[in-house]
């Protein structure tokens, strides 16, 4: 797989479909592809617990220095929150979206003056614990703040878990579409 | 009403005449006598028979000589009096024909009685006849009940003509096409038809006016308003009393309902796949992602345990997402049994 978005000045924000076995190698290849392009990287993970993803990310050879996670999953399985410190945000839950919205916000304030990138990962899972018409304001508020500071995004998603209605709306808020073998 | 003699005849004349019949018939007048279907006597004034034909026999298993010279209501009705509402009564005294409905073992017969006045204007008898109407009877209220199902389906009922000018529609009709009865009645069946429509009409009179028979259609049907609605339509060959070909019948029923259904069973479906399939998917490769970083040592037991923790999470919110679904759809569903409800939302 072949991830061009940090390098393309066109395409600031991409919805990136992938196949669900897929996934995790989607997510590697974003981050090793925004790591490349010199960019400090906000992940926003509802799927894999941070501690989790630092390995795989260690594994795969991808330095951690410059990747900071807003971890909405670990809460889930410890019980209570893991501490909070520079490179790890908490958030209660992925349905906890005003949270979610804070974190990213300060994270994007904190690190301004950085050259940021921001991965979602992902929009399939964030649906297991919110409707979608919750989600696709989230993510036009997400959109919007990346838009308005010229950051570059991807918004990771299993490709055919989104329905039509979902599929039109988000794909008018990014850039561009890529589907699972383009 | 029969009327008066030229001569002034007077009663008994008239049982003079019977008389004389009885034991020296005029040929010619038994003939035509006892070539009528119905039974038939001649009365006089007081209701006493005087003649009958052959019919009356069989009709009342009675010989020609046990019914004359006995009344109407004896050898009829086994009365000792005339009947509540007798038309020979009546007919006496309204001086006109009287009809009256009556049931003959469990048969419908009509009795009607000819009152017969000598020139002076006198009441001297009556002809009575009575007419087994019971298949008639039958015939009318079989079409009367069958005009009744037409009249009272909720489908839309369309009658054409052979080419194609409608002639009837239902109240069904009239409440999905918006038209009155008159606003339609004579115009084209083509109006109601959608441009897209493959409805043939001219095609279907020629194919069932041979015998030939036309499947049910889906089509669009274009109402008063212009709005299209969604039908499937019967389509029959009509035929008249003769058993002749006469014009074409549709039969629509309105698919609208079903369309929501089917939307909404899209719509079930399409949240089914959100809330369940989908999430499994994702669970289900987290769970062998995880066996192979385990495998590989990229992971540890408690990073295993912490992914499977989250995987049963992520189970228990999607069980609750279905729950919720099956819960909304129960609620919309005021026909399901309680059986299903149960088991839907247990």
């Amino acid at each position: 797989m072949d991830v061009s978005l940090p390098d393309n000045e066109d395409n600031d924000i991409i919805l990136y479909l992938s196949d669900p076995s897929e996934i995790r190698a989607s997510n590697i290849n974003v981050i090793r592809k925004a790591e490349e392009g010199g960019y400090s990287v906000i992940i926003i993970t509802t799927n894999f617990p941070a501690s989790v993803l630092e390995k795989i990310y260690n594994k795969n050879g991808i330095n951690t220095d410059n990747i900071y996670f807003i971890d909405a999953i670990s809460a889930q399985s410890f019980g209570k929150s893991p501490e909070n410190d520079d490179h790890h945000f908490m958030v209660s839950s992925p349905a906890d979206l005003t949270k979610l919205g804070i974190a990213i916000s300060e994270d994007i304030k904190r690190m301004q003056d950085k050259k940021i990138f921001v991965l979602f990962d992902s929009v399939s899972t964030l649906l297991i614990y919110l409707p979608s018409v919750k989600i696709i304001k989230f993510m036009h508020f997400l959109s919007n703040k990346l838009r308005q500071i010229s950051l570059k995004g991807v918004f990771l998603a299993v490709d055919g878990g989104l329905d039509p209605m979902m599929m039109a709306q988000l794909s008018s808020m990014v850039d561009e579409v890529v589907k699972p073998g383009e | 009403m029969t009327e008066s003699f030229e001569e002034n005849l007077m009663e008994q004349d008239l049982v003079s005449w019977a008389e004389k019949q009885r034991h020296e018939p005029d040929p010619i007048w038994m003939k035509f006598f006892d070539s009528m279907e119905d039974p038939a006597f001649l009365q006089a004034s007081d209701g006493t028979i005087l003649m009958c034909n052959r019919v009356s026999e069989d009709f009342l298993g009675l010989s020609r000589d046990e019914i004359i010279g006995r009344h109407c209501y004896e050898v009829v009705h086994k009365m000792h009096t005339f009947i509540e509402n007798c038309p020979f009564v009546k007919s006496r005294k309204t001086r006109k024909r009287e009809k009256y409905l009556i049931p003959i073992e469990n048969r419908w017969f009509r009795i009607s009685v000819d009152p017969i006045f000598n020139k002076e204007g006198n009441f001297i008898g009556a002809l009575h006849i009575a007419t087994d109407v019971h298949d008639m009877l039958e015939s009318f209220a079989e079409k009367a009940r069958l005009g009744n199902i037409v009249k009272n389906t909720n489908d839309a009922v369309i009658e054409s003509d052979p080419v194609g000018v409608i002639r009837y529609v239902n109240p069904g009709a009239i409440r999905l096409l918006g038209y009155s009865a008159g606003e339609i009645q004579g115009k084209q069946f083509s109006i109601v038809l959608d441009a897209d429509s493959d409805i043939d009409p001219a095609g279907y009179v020629k194919t069932l006016e041979s015998g030939g028979s036309v499947v049910n259609q889906e089509t669009k049907l274009v109402a008063k308003g212009g709005e299209k609605r969604e039908v499937t339509v019967s389509i029959s060959p009509v035929y008249d009393e003769r058993e002749v070909f006469s014009g074409v019948s549709y039969v629509a029923t309105d698919l609208t309902r079903q369309r929501l259904a089917e939307k909404e069973l899209l719509a079930y479906l399409t949240e089914y796949m959100l809330r369940m399939k989908k999430p499994l998917e994702i669970m289900k490769n987290n769970i062998e992602d995880l066996s192979v970083l385990f495998e590989e040592g990229v992971v540890d037991q408690e990073d295993v345990k912490q992914i499977l923790s989250v995987q049963v999470k992520n189970a228990e919110k999607v069980l609750e997402n279905l729950g919720e679904l099956n819960r909304a759809v129960v609620g919309k569903q005021k026909d399901l049994s309680e059986e299903y409800r149960d088991f839907l939302t247990g």
